[in-house]
Protein backbone atom coordinates (compact mmCIF):
# COMPACT_ATOMS: atom_id res chain seq x y z
CA UNK A 1 0.00 0.00 0.00
CA UNK A 2 1.43 3.33 -0.70
CA UNK A 3 1.17 6.14 1.38
CA UNK A 4 0.08 9.79 -0.24
CA UNK A 5 2.22 11.74 2.58
CA UNK A 6 0.63 13.96 4.79
CA UNK A 7 -3.19 13.80 2.27
CA UNK A 8 -5.87 11.33 3.53
CA UNK A 9 -5.59 8.93 1.06
CA UNK A 10 -3.92 5.34 0.00
CA UNK A 11 -3.29 4.10 -3.15
CA UNK A 12 -3.87 0.24 -3.23
CA UNK A 13 -2.44 -0.96 -6.55
CA UNK A 14 -4.84 -3.89 -7.42
CA UNK A 15 -2.71 -5.50 -9.94
CA UNK A 16 -0.30 -6.58 -7.32
CA UNK A 17 -2.81 -7.16 -4.23
CA UNK A 18 -5.93 -8.13 -5.57
CA UNK A 19 -9.01 -6.86 -2.86
CA UNK A 20 -12.41 -8.37 -4.01
CA UNK A 21 -13.94 -5.98 -1.37
CA UNK A 22 -12.29 -3.09 -2.38
CA UNK A 23 -13.31 -4.60 -6.54
CA UNK A 24 -16.95 -4.42 -5.04
CA UNK A 25 -16.35 -0.49 -3.63
CA UNK A 26 -14.94 0.31 -6.91
CA UNK A 27 -17.61 -1.02 -9.00
CA UNK A 28 -20.24 0.61 -6.37
CA UNK A 29 -18.32 3.76 -6.88
CA UNK A 30 -18.81 3.72 -10.69
CA UNK A 31 -22.09 2.56 -10.93
CA UNK A 32 -23.67 5.45 -8.08
CA UNK A 33 -21.05 7.97 -8.85
CA UNK A 34 -19.77 7.89 -12.46
CA UNK A 35 -22.94 6.24 -14.29
CA UNK A 36 -21.25 3.54 -15.61
CA UNK A 37 -23.61 0.71 -17.42
CA UNK A 38 -23.20 -3.17 -16.24
CA UNK A 39 -21.04 -3.62 -19.35
CA UNK A 40 -18.78 -0.59 -19.13
CA UNK A 41 -18.49 -1.86 -15.25
CA UNK A 42 -17.28 -5.34 -16.58
CA UNK A 43 -15.02 -4.30 -18.90
CA UNK A 44 -13.52 -1.53 -17.12
CA UNK A 45 -12.97 -3.57 -13.77
CA UNK A 46 -10.79 -5.75 -15.55
CA UNK A 47 -8.58 -3.06 -16.52
CA UNK A 48 -8.30 -1.42 -13.21
CA UNK A 49 -4.91 -0.75 -12.32
CA UNK A 50 -5.15 1.68 -8.68
CA UNK A 51 -7.73 2.38 -6.78
CA UNK A 52 -6.96 5.30 -4.18
CA UNK A 53 -9.24 4.33 -0.47
CA UNK A 54 -10.14 7.23 1.79
CA UNK A 55 -8.21 6.67 4.94
CA UNK A 56 -10.82 7.61 7.43
CA UNK A 57 -13.89 5.43 5.93
CA UNK A 58 -12.11 2.42 3.86
CA UNK A 59 -13.65 3.35 0.82
CA UNK A 60 -12.65 3.99 -2.68
CA UNK A 61 -12.07 7.22 -3.53
CA UNK A 62 -10.21 7.36 -7.11
CA UNK A 63 -9.73 4.47 -9.26
CA UNK A 64 -7.56 4.20 -12.66
CA UNK A 65 -7.63 1.75 -15.64
CA UNK A 66 -4.90 0.82 -18.23
CA UNK A 67 -5.76 -1.28 -21.82
CA UNK A 68 -3.16 -1.72 -24.56
CA UNK A 69 -4.31 0.22 -27.83
CA UNK A 70 -2.69 2.02 -30.22
CA UNK A 71 -4.29 5.37 -30.00
CA UNK A 72 -5.84 7.86 -32.87
CA UNK A 73 -3.00 9.25 -34.99
CA UNK A 74 0.35 7.98 -32.86
CA UNK A 75 0.22 4.37 -34.45
CA UNK A 76 2.33 2.95 -31.63
CA UNK A 77 1.07 0.38 -28.87
CA UNK A 78 0.59 2.47 -25.89
CA UNK A 79 -1.43 1.99 -22.51
CA UNK A 80 -4.19 3.99 -22.60
CA UNK A 81 -5.40 5.58 -18.93
CA UNK A 82 -8.40 6.48 -17.65
CA UNK A 83 -9.39 7.90 -14.21
CA UNK A 84 -11.93 8.02 -12.27
CA UNK A 85 -11.95 10.27 -8.94
CA UNK A 86 -15.38 11.22 -6.58
CA UNK A 87 -16.11 14.69 -6.70
CA UNK A 88 -15.57 15.67 -3.11
CA UNK A 89 -11.97 15.02 -3.96
CA UNK A 90 -11.13 16.82 -7.29
CA UNK A 91 -9.69 19.28 -6.19
CA UNK A 92 -7.61 17.64 -4.27
CA UNK A 93 -3.95 16.00 -6.67
CA UNK A 94 -5.31 12.56 -6.28
CA UNK A 95 -5.78 12.37 -9.56
CA UNK A 96 -2.27 13.46 -10.80
CA UNK A 97 -0.67 11.80 -8.47
CA UNK A 98 -2.28 8.32 -8.92
CA UNK A 99 -1.50 8.97 -12.78
CA UNK A 100 1.89 9.43 -12.00
CA UNK A 101 2.15 6.12 -9.78
CA UNK A 102 0.61 4.00 -12.42
CA UNK A 103 3.12 5.73 -15.34
CA UNK A 104 6.02 4.57 -13.15
CA UNK A 105 4.37 1.34 -12.43
CA UNK A 106 4.15 0.59 -16.11
CA UNK A 107 7.63 1.89 -17.05
CA UNK A 108 9.33 -0.15 -14.30
CA UNK A 109 7.75 -3.09 -16.17
CA UNK A 110 8.76 -2.17 -19.26
CA UNK A 111 12.19 -1.44 -17.55
CA UNK A 112 12.94 -4.14 -16.30
CA UNK A 113 11.34 -6.85 -19.13
CA UNK A 114 8.68 -7.98 -17.68
CA UNK A 115 6.23 -6.44 -20.02
CA UNK A 116 7.06 -4.24 -23.03
CA UNK A 117 3.71 -4.58 -24.93
CA UNK A 118 2.74 -0.84 -24.52
CA UNK A 119 5.91 1.98 -25.82
CA UNK A 120 4.65 4.84 -22.83
CA UNK A 121 1.27 5.89 -21.50
CA UNK A 122 -1.55 8.11 -23.31
CA UNK A 123 -4.36 9.85 -21.86
CA UNK A 124 -7.29 11.80 -23.24
CA UNK A 125 -8.50 14.46 -20.81
CA UNK A 126 -12.42 15.46 -21.16
CA UNK A 127 -12.23 17.25 -17.88
CA UNK A 128 -12.21 20.86 -19.27
CA UNK A 129 -11.61 22.50 -16.07
CA UNK A 130 -7.91 20.17 -16.01
CA UNK A 131 -7.59 21.43 -19.58
CA UNK A 132 -8.08 25.20 -18.54
CA UNK A 133 -5.97 24.96 -15.77
CA UNK A 134 -3.39 22.58 -16.47
CA UNK A 135 -2.43 24.04 -20.29
CA UNK A 136 1.49 23.54 -19.59
CA UNK A 137 2.09 21.91 -23.29
CA UNK A 138 4.46 19.17 -21.03
CA UNK A 139 3.03 18.55 -17.57
CA UNK A 140 6.03 18.90 -15.49
CA UNK A 141 6.22 15.94 -13.14
CA UNK A 142 4.30 13.13 -15.21
CA UNK A 143 6.27 15.05 -18.06
CA UNK A 144 2.90 13.78 -19.97
CA UNK A 145 3.28 16.07 -23.23
CA UNK A 146 0.67 17.55 -25.66
CA UNK A 147 0.16 16.11 -28.73
CA UNK A 148 -2.97 16.63 -30.04
CA UNK A 149 -7.09 16.96 -29.63
CA UNK A 150 -9.05 13.58 -30.94
CA UNK A 151 -12.15 13.85 -32.66
CA UNK A 152 -13.86 15.05 -30.21
CA UNK A 153 -11.57 17.58 -29.33
CA UNK A 154 -10.13 16.58 -26.18
CA UNK A 155 -6.43 17.04 -25.94
CA UNK A 156 -4.20 14.36 -26.22
CA UNK A 157 -1.32 13.58 -24.02
CA UNK A 158 1.60 10.94 -23.99
CA UNK A 159 5.08 9.84 -22.07
CA UNK A 160 7.17 7.50 -23.59
CA UNK A 161 8.89 4.85 -21.82
CA UNK A 162 12.78 5.04 -21.64
CA UNK A 163 14.52 3.40 -24.35
CA UNK A 164 10.45 3.16 -26.34
CA UNK A 165 10.73 2.23 -30.40
CA UNK A 166 7.99 2.50 -33.04
CA UNK A 167 9.15 -0.63 -35.07
CA UNK A 168 6.05 -2.28 -33.79
CA UNK A 169 3.96 0.76 -35.34
CA UNK A 170 3.36 2.46 -38.02
CA UNK A 171 0.58 5.00 -39.69
CA UNK A 172 -2.84 4.62 -38.79
CA UNK B 1 24.19 6.56 -56.37
CA UNK B 2 26.61 8.65 -54.46
CA UNK B 3 28.20 7.32 -51.85
CA UNK B 4 26.76 8.77 -48.59
CA UNK B 5 29.18 12.16 -47.17
CA UNK B 6 29.48 13.45 -44.03
CA UNK B 7 28.90 17.34 -43.53
CA UNK B 8 29.84 19.48 -40.04
CA UNK B 9 26.81 21.63 -39.50
CA UNK B 10 27.16 25.33 -38.78
CA UNK B 11 24.56 28.01 -36.80
CA UNK B 12 23.70 31.07 -39.75
CA UNK B 13 25.51 34.19 -38.23
CA UNK B 14 22.54 37.02 -37.84
CA UNK B 15 23.44 38.89 -40.20
CA UNK B 16 24.98 36.82 -42.32
CA UNK B 17 28.07 38.06 -44.24
CA UNK B 18 28.07 38.20 -48.21
CA UNK B 19 29.96 35.10 -48.87
CA UNK B 20 27.40 32.72 -46.68
CA UNK B 21 24.39 34.65 -48.06
CA UNK B 22 25.91 34.06 -51.71
CA UNK B 23 26.87 30.26 -51.02
CA UNK B 24 23.47 29.14 -49.86
CA UNK B 25 21.84 31.14 -52.66
CA UNK B 26 24.18 29.44 -54.98
CA UNK B 27 22.92 25.71 -53.35
CA UNK B 28 19.86 26.78 -53.77
CA UNK B 29 19.72 27.78 -57.12
CA UNK B 30 21.83 24.29 -57.53
CA UNK B 31 19.05 22.25 -56.05
CA UNK B 32 15.88 24.10 -56.97
CA UNK B 33 16.55 25.27 -60.32
CA UNK B 34 15.83 28.87 -61.05
CA UNK B 35 14.84 31.21 -57.64
CA UNK B 36 13.70 34.51 -57.41
CA UNK B 37 16.17 36.41 -55.76
CA UNK B 38 13.26 38.54 -53.23
CA UNK B 39 12.11 34.98 -52.48
CA UNK B 40 15.41 33.83 -51.82
CA UNK B 41 16.52 36.44 -49.25
CA UNK B 42 12.83 35.68 -47.63
CA UNK B 43 13.53 32.18 -47.00
CA UNK B 44 16.97 33.57 -45.70
CA UNK B 45 15.47 34.96 -42.86
CA UNK B 46 14.46 31.94 -41.83
CA UNK B 47 17.16 29.70 -42.35
CA UNK B 48 18.80 28.82 -39.14
CA UNK B 49 21.99 26.42 -39.53
CA UNK B 50 23.71 25.28 -42.70
CA UNK B 51 25.82 22.31 -43.91
CA UNK B 52 29.43 22.20 -45.24
CA UNK B 53 31.28 19.80 -46.97
CA UNK B 54 34.94 19.08 -46.49
CA UNK B 55 35.62 22.03 -49.14
CA UNK B 56 33.50 24.60 -47.38
CA UNK B 57 31.16 23.96 -49.81
CA UNK B 58 27.27 24.37 -48.58
CA UNK B 59 25.40 21.26 -48.96
CA UNK B 60 22.64 21.60 -47.02
CA UNK B 61 20.12 24.27 -44.83
CA UNK B 62 17.38 23.92 -42.28
CA UNK B 63 14.93 26.50 -41.39
CA UNK B 64 12.08 27.23 -39.18
CA UNK B 65 8.73 29.10 -39.82
CA UNK B 66 5.47 29.43 -37.34
CA UNK B 67 2.29 28.10 -38.37
CA UNK B 68 -1.05 26.89 -36.88
CA UNK B 69 -0.56 22.89 -37.25
CA UNK B 70 -3.78 21.06 -37.80
CA UNK B 71 -2.27 18.06 -36.30
CA UNK B 72 -1.32 19.37 -33.10
CA UNK B 73 -5.03 20.73 -32.30
CA UNK B 74 -3.82 23.54 -34.10
CA UNK B 75 -1.26 25.19 -32.06
CA UNK B 76 1.46 27.81 -32.94
CA UNK B 77 4.71 26.07 -33.37
CA UNK B 78 7.70 25.93 -35.42
CA UNK B 79 7.53 24.01 -38.07
CA UNK B 80 11.20 22.95 -39.46
CA UNK B 81 12.22 22.17 -42.81
CA UNK B 82 15.20 21.11 -44.74
CA UNK B 83 17.46 20.74 -47.64
CA UNK B 84 20.56 18.18 -48.19
CA UNK B 85 21.86 17.74 -51.60
CA UNK B 86 21.92 14.43 -52.24
CA UNK B 87 25.02 12.86 -51.08
CA UNK B 88 24.59 14.29 -47.88
CA UNK B 89 20.80 13.16 -47.40
CA UNK B 90 21.53 10.67 -44.92
CA UNK B 91 19.43 10.00 -41.59
CA UNK B 92 23.35 11.12 -39.25
CA UNK B 93 23.47 14.71 -41.30
CA UNK B 94 19.66 15.07 -41.34
CA UNK B 95 19.56 14.23 -37.68
CA UNK B 96 22.64 16.82 -37.18
CA UNK B 97 20.59 19.37 -38.66
CA UNK B 98 17.53 18.92 -36.58
CA UNK B 99 19.44 19.09 -33.53
CA UNK B 100 21.45 21.65 -34.31
CA UNK B 101 18.04 23.49 -35.10
CA UNK B 102 16.21 22.77 -31.97
CA UNK B 103 19.32 24.01 -29.79
CA UNK B 104 18.92 27.01 -31.46
CA UNK B 105 15.17 27.68 -31.77
CA UNK B 106 15.28 26.53 -28.06
CA UNK B 107 18.11 29.49 -27.03
CA UNK B 108 16.06 31.96 -29.16
CA UNK B 109 12.44 31.79 -27.68
CA UNK B 110 14.34 32.14 -23.85
CA UNK B 111 15.32 34.71 -25.19
CA UNK B 112 12.14 36.05 -25.65
CA UNK B 113 11.49 35.05 -29.60
CA UNK B 114 9.03 32.86 -30.94
CA UNK B 115 6.29 33.90 -28.42
CA UNK B 116 3.10 31.95 -28.93
CA UNK B 117 4.92 29.25 -30.26
CA UNK B 118 4.88 25.93 -28.24
CA UNK B 119 7.98 24.31 -29.46
CA UNK B 120 9.09 22.65 -32.75
CA UNK B 121 7.34 20.45 -34.77
CA UNK B 122 9.57 18.73 -37.50
CA UNK B 123 8.36 16.58 -40.31
CA UNK B 124 10.10 13.63 -41.40
CA UNK B 125 10.79 14.01 -44.63
CA UNK B 126 13.95 11.83 -45.67
CA UNK B 127 12.62 8.59 -46.00
CA UNK B 128 15.27 6.84 -44.54
CA UNK B 129 15.01 8.03 -40.68
CA UNK B 130 12.20 6.54 -39.50
CA UNK B 131 13.84 2.73 -39.96
CA UNK B 132 17.44 4.15 -38.93
CA UNK B 133 15.90 6.48 -35.85
CA UNK B 134 12.36 3.99 -34.53
CA UNK B 135 13.12 5.07 -30.86
CA UNK B 136 10.23 7.25 -30.04
CA UNK B 137 12.37 9.92 -27.85
CA UNK B 138 15.43 10.73 -30.21
CA UNK B 139 18.15 11.19 -27.40
CA UNK B 140 20.42 13.49 -28.74
CA UNK B 141 17.33 16.57 -29.07
CA UNK B 142 14.20 15.26 -27.54
CA UNK B 143 12.02 15.51 -29.53
CA UNK B 144 8.91 12.76 -29.24
CA UNK B 145 6.98 10.24 -31.82
CA UNK B 146 3.64 12.88 -32.43
CA UNK B 147 2.53 10.79 -34.38
CA UNK B 148 1.56 11.43 -38.59
CA UNK B 149 0.50 14.82 -41.09
CA UNK B 150 -1.76 15.05 -43.53
CA UNK B 151 1.12 13.82 -46.35
CA UNK B 152 2.35 10.88 -44.31
CA UNK B 153 4.69 11.91 -42.81
CA UNK B 154 6.01 11.04 -39.22
CA UNK B 155 6.34 13.79 -36.84
CA UNK B 156 8.26 14.48 -34.26
CA UNK B 157 7.87 17.71 -31.72
CA UNK B 158 9.29 19.39 -28.55
CA UNK B 159 7.58 21.64 -26.26
CA UNK B 160 9.38 24.72 -25.13
CA UNK B 161 10.01 23.77 -21.17
CA UNK B 162 7.30 26.86 -20.24
CA UNK B 163 5.06 26.77 -23.08
CA UNK B 164 1.29 26.70 -22.37
CA UNK B 165 -1.81 25.70 -24.95
CA UNK B 166 -4.53 28.04 -26.15
CA UNK B 167 -6.78 25.46 -27.06
CA UNK B 168 -10.40 27.68 -27.99
CA UNK B 169 -13.14 26.87 -26.04
CA UNK B 170 -10.85 25.41 -23.63
CA UNK B 171 -8.15 27.93 -22.42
Amino acid sequence: MSEAGELHWDFVNLRESPQAGLMEGIERMWREQAGLSPQQIEQRAAEVLLAAVDRGSGEPIGVSTVYLHRPGNLGVPLWTYRTFVTAAFRKKSVGMEMMIQAAEWLEDRYADGTDRRGQGVYMEIENPVINRHRNEAIWPRSRMAFVGLNRHGHVCRVRYFSGASLESGGPP
Amino acid sequence: MNEPRKMRVETLPQPPDDAIRDAIYAFWLRQLGDMDRGAAAQRLGRVLAFGLDDNDAVVATCSAVPARVAAMGHQMMLVYRSLLAGAFNTPDNWMAMVTRAWELVEAQQAAGEHAGCIGLLVPVTEAAVPAARPEAVWAENGLIHAGYGQRGFPLRVRHFADARLHIEGVT
